[in-house]
């Protein structure tokens, strides 16, 4: 099943229970059937938009700026590089160890998958345990 | 109406559903009782907000989803270690923050429906139908 499908159906599932809604804030990512990639993110009861990058949990609000900038070179005047998935990964290591710092929520490790035509793979990262 | 046990207590045979019902104040038992209203669970939430913090970005080929591994209540770790991801097909992955079993719940339940969908829809072309889901 493609992610646009399951995109759909994890919206149509969360509207199910609209008036005792799962606490749940996702993000699914994914390919798309032209294998770009592709994330779709959601509110509690379903609401989702696809995007080129987004971020939920206690700690949103100090990485979506970071990526705001970085990722879609927002207030920035420098010329606009391609990122590879490495790069990607390097930056979402020091954000999260930003976000870390402040929100304390978020720690101990993070999970860091990597959703290519070849599969997938997963890296692991300490975080600081305070 | 008294009963005396065999035991030598003497137990008061409630005529109400609760055995504490014996406490006179039943302001302090539940069901609570008010003036306005009978409230069974004072200040319950079936919500918990377990924390944590997941970020993507979608790539031109490529995808790059993250989530930390703590589990939290409060200001308590409940745990250090338990994953926010969850991986449905080779390509598509969810991972999601807020309330752990709902979370979990709501999985399970994908998965199911999953399942279901692709065995109604498998011979259809895949796009963004998913009727009657």
């Amino acid at each position: 099943m493609t992610t646009p499908s399951i995109a759909q159906l994890l919206s149509n599932t969360l509207y199910y229970k609209r008036f005792f809604p799962y606490y749940a804030f996702n993000l699914l990512a994914g390919l798309d059937e032209q294998g770009e990639g592709a994330v779709y993110s959601y509110d509690a009861i379903g609401s989702f938009e696809r995007c080129q990058y987004s971020s939920t949990g206690s700690g949103q609000a100090y990485i979506i700026p970071v990526l705001d900038n970085v990722i879609g070179h927002r207030n920035r005047l420098d010329e606009r590089v391609e990122l590879s998935a490495t790069e990607v990964v390097e930056i979402f290591k020091d954000t999260f160890l930003s976000a870390g710092e402040r929100d304390i929520y978020t720690g101990d490790a993070v999970e860091l998958y990597v959703i290519t035509a070849a599969g997938v793979t997963m890296e692991r990262f300490a975080l600081k345990a305070d | 109406m008294n009963k005396a046990v065999a035991s030598g207590y003497v137990v008061h045979a409630s005529t109400e559903g609760s055995t504490l019902a014996q406490f006179s104040d039943s302001s302090l038992v539940p069901p609570y009782t008010t003036a306005a209203a009978t409230i069974e669970h004072r200040g319950f939430s079936p919500y918990d907000f377990n924390g944590g913090t997941v970020a993507a970005v979608a790539g031109p080929d490529y995808c790059v989803i993250a989530a930390d591994t703590r589990l939290s209540s409060g200001y308590e770790i409940l745990s250090r270690n338990v994953t926010k991801v969850h991986q449905f097909t080779d390509t598509a992955v969810l991972a999601s923050s807020g309330c752990k079993t709902d979370v979990d719940q709501l999985r399970s339940w994908m998965g199911i429906q999953l399942k279901v969908c692709m065995v109604w829809h498998k011979s259809l072309l895949d796009s963004r139908c998913v009727f009657p889901f």
